[in-house]
């Protein structure tokens, strides 16, 4: 079975004063019909920039210079901006970090919703106008009512700012259900929220994922969030994936030492409390290492890290780039 | 044990001010913002407290109410014994000395036309030092200490990253010698893997000055990982107060409860429909409920007595209090 979507081997880069910097870097991706992967990796790892790549919202100054990205075997790098928008929130919604600055404030949140359903004629082509827009109207309310936005007919004439975070990320995922997408793209939906709000929204998208089969691509800085949600981790390190595979295996058995590394810099709540292991160093993308990236910060690197590693398999269904899992180790 | 702070019965509301348009035509009244409502707690010599609590809950206020960055709206804070609030101003800028504060947002809060030179300098100055090259050797001395080059001394923050700004902040805030550092978030806009160091660092710090640490973050792992104690805050209010083993393996207060069953894990996974979570947000702080401040979204709420009257302090053990109507009961 074909997946539903597919990258292969993308790559985009920023010009800089002082170079380009690849922010994106030969990533190759899947996500099947229904499922949850988790994208994780900390700033500046190209984990949003792939995502916003997939939308043909590369932010500017970036360029793909390579890759290909595929929708039901379309390629979305090379569809005409015309396609892309008939794509865009019908086929694959997207949900932002930051709900306060992604919903129009001057606009009323039902409103905002429903201009989803406008855009996209997705009701009932050839219905009057009138009675377009009360279908529409229906649908935005069932929807507010889906995603938990309490007395929705109240809350459609509400502005976003007479909203909290968390409803206005409700708002935001009733946006992107609006077209019963088949992906939604969430990037980092619950960072700027608090935790007992984030369980909530969590719960949402874990319901949205069972009941429509809609699938998600979750990009976050949290190994956890991503672990506990998804079916599927793919660890990104500077632009590369380092490491992939399932939750469990991820976490249970990191492979990659830079996986393992993170892992050992978060702290456990456990009887025990262990000292943490920071990695040492930060990330300079300016500045990559022609071999493996993580190579400078890597305790146990070797001097075959300075040519670039290949991905690797040393367990069915589990990938890492690393030297130490290949012949030459 | 004699406290190194104390505070007692802290409250402090912020006024908005309705437009003048609002108040004649309108007759909008002023509104009050009550940040932080009646906490009492102790910080004690050598101790890391963790205080917690989701945003609006108080705590930064509360942070800068301890070393008077903000005057309390009433209340007293006690530093060694003294109040503070009695204090000349020559007399609270000595004690200031003994009291300092590493911001969250190492981008804001370092002045961009400094040079870590003058950035640590300045504060060196303050203790006292006089001569440049004592000053010059301190700071080279504070670098070595950051594992920081000694370059840097030359440098601008906005040719450090956020982890190096971050130190330089940290190293700024002890070269006066504190003995309490309030740390507001210092790690909250780091990476996972520069988390660590700082944290790492912060620990190293304490050992060798002797210092205290009153460490406000909404990271319960990582209040988890440093603090000896932790204190729970809720809309301005203290909720639960304890040694870290007792809140973090033994929470009493419905609140902490549900905060601990919110944080994200992999063994979650299992849960079929989610694992079970706080309906709701918090009420607004501009017009708190009567009786305990958690009974809106309460899941074990009792009745009329959780929103009418506020909960008692009850003891759990000693060192480990909560405040719940749940609690008292026979």
């Amino acid at each position: 079975m074909s997946p539903l979507l597919l990258i292969e081997d993308l790559q985009v880069v920023f010009p800089t004063p002082h170079g380009s910097v690849r922010a994106v870097n030969g990533l190759s991706l899947q996500l099947g019909v229904g499922e949850r992967v988790g994208l994780v990796g900390e700033s500046g790892s190209g984990k949003s920039v792939t995502l916003l790549t997939i939308l043909g919202l590369t932010p500017a100054p970036g360029r793909v210079i390579r890759g290909r990205i595929l929708f039901r075997g379309m390629n979305l790098l090379e569809a005409t901006p015309r396609q892309l928008r008939q794509i865009r929130g019908r086929h694959i919604a997207m949900i932002f970090q930051d709900p306060m600055t992604t919903l129009n404030p001057v606009f009323k949140v039902g409103e905002q919703v429903r201009e989803s359903l406008r855009v996209h004629n997705y009701l009932a082509k050839g219905v009057l106008p009138g009675r377009r827009r009360n279908l529409e109207r229906q649908r935005v309310l069932q929807l507010m009512a889906e995603v938990g936005i309490p007395s929705p007919e109240e809350r459609y004439e509400a502005y976003p700012h007479e909203f909290s975070g968390g409803m206005q990320q409700r708002a935001m995922i009733a946006i992107a259900l609006s077209c019963d997408p088949e992906i939604i793209l969430a990037d980092e939906p619950t960072t700027a929220l608090d935790v007992t709000v984030q369980a909530q929204i969590m719960n949402l998208l874990d319901r949205i994922n069972r009941t429509r089969g809609t699938a998600i691509l979750l990009v976050t800085h949290d190994l956890h969030l991503a672990a506990e949600f998804c079916d599927r981790i793919v660890v990104m390190y500077a632009g590369q994936v380092v490491e992939c595979g399932s939750s469990e295996e991820v976490l249970r058995h990191p492979k990659h030492p830079y996986t393992q590394g993170l892992l050992n810099a978060l702290p456990e709540i456990h009887p025990q409390k262990a000292p943490l292991q920071p990695i040492p160093g930060e990330i300079d993308l300016a500045a990559l290492p022609p071999g493996c990236p993580f190579a400078p910060r890597c305790n146990r690197a070797m001097p075959v890290c300075q040519n670039p590693p290949e991905l690797l398999e040393p367990v069915p269904g589990h990938q890492v780039r690393c030297f130490l899992y290949g012949d030459t180790a | 044990m004699k406290p190194l702070l104390e505070l007692d019965q802290i409250s402090k509301h912020f006024l908005l001010r309705s437009s003048l348009l609002g108040r004649l035509l309108a007759g909008q009244p002023n509104r009050v913002v009550h940040a932080v409502n009646g906490v009492s707690m102790e910080v004690y010599e050598g101790e890391t407290l963790g205080l917690v609590g989701e945003s609006g809950s108080g705590k930064s206020t509360l942070g800068r109410v301890a070393i008077r960055l903000q005057e309390p709206t009433s209340g007293t804070v006690r530093f060694r014994g003294q109040d503070l609030g009695r204090l000349s101003a020559a007399q609270m800028r000595q004690l200031r000395r003994e009291m300092q504060i590493i911001f969250q947002n190492p981008y804001s809060s370092l002045n961009p036309r400094k040079s870590v030179r003058d950035i640590i300098g300045s504060a060196l100055m303050a203790r006292g030092i006089r001569s440049f090259h004592e000053r010059e050797r301190e700071i080279r001395y504070l670098l070595q200490r950051a594992g920081l080059p000694e370059r840097f001394i030359e440098m601008y923050p906005h040719q450090l990253s956020g982890g190096q700004r971050q130190r330089i902040s940290i190293l700024r805030a002890l070269a006066v010698r504190p003995r309490l550092v309030v740390a507001d978030e210092p790690v909250s806009a780091l990476d996972v893997s520069v988390q660590a160091q700082i944290l790492q660092f912060l620990e190293e710090l304490k050992r060798e000055f002797g210092l205290t640490y009153l460490f406000i973050s909404h990271d319960l792992r990582v209040v988890y990982h440093i603090s000896d104690r932790v204190a729970v805050m809720y809309l301005g209010k203290l909720v639960e107060v304890g040694r870290c083993e007792d809140i973090y393996h033994n929470p009493q207060h419905p609140y902490t409860k549900a905060l601990l069953a919110s944080i994200p894990k992999l063994e979650n996974r299992t849960l079929t429909g989610g694992r079970p979570v706080l309906e709701g947000s918090p009420p607004s702080p501009l017009n708190p409920p009567k009786g305990c401040p958690f009974h809106t979204r309460c899941p074990v709420k009792l009745g009329r007595v959780c929103e009418e009257e506020p909960p008692p302090w009850v003891s759990i053990r000693p060192g480990h209090q909560a405040a719940c109507h749940l609690l008292s009961q026979p």
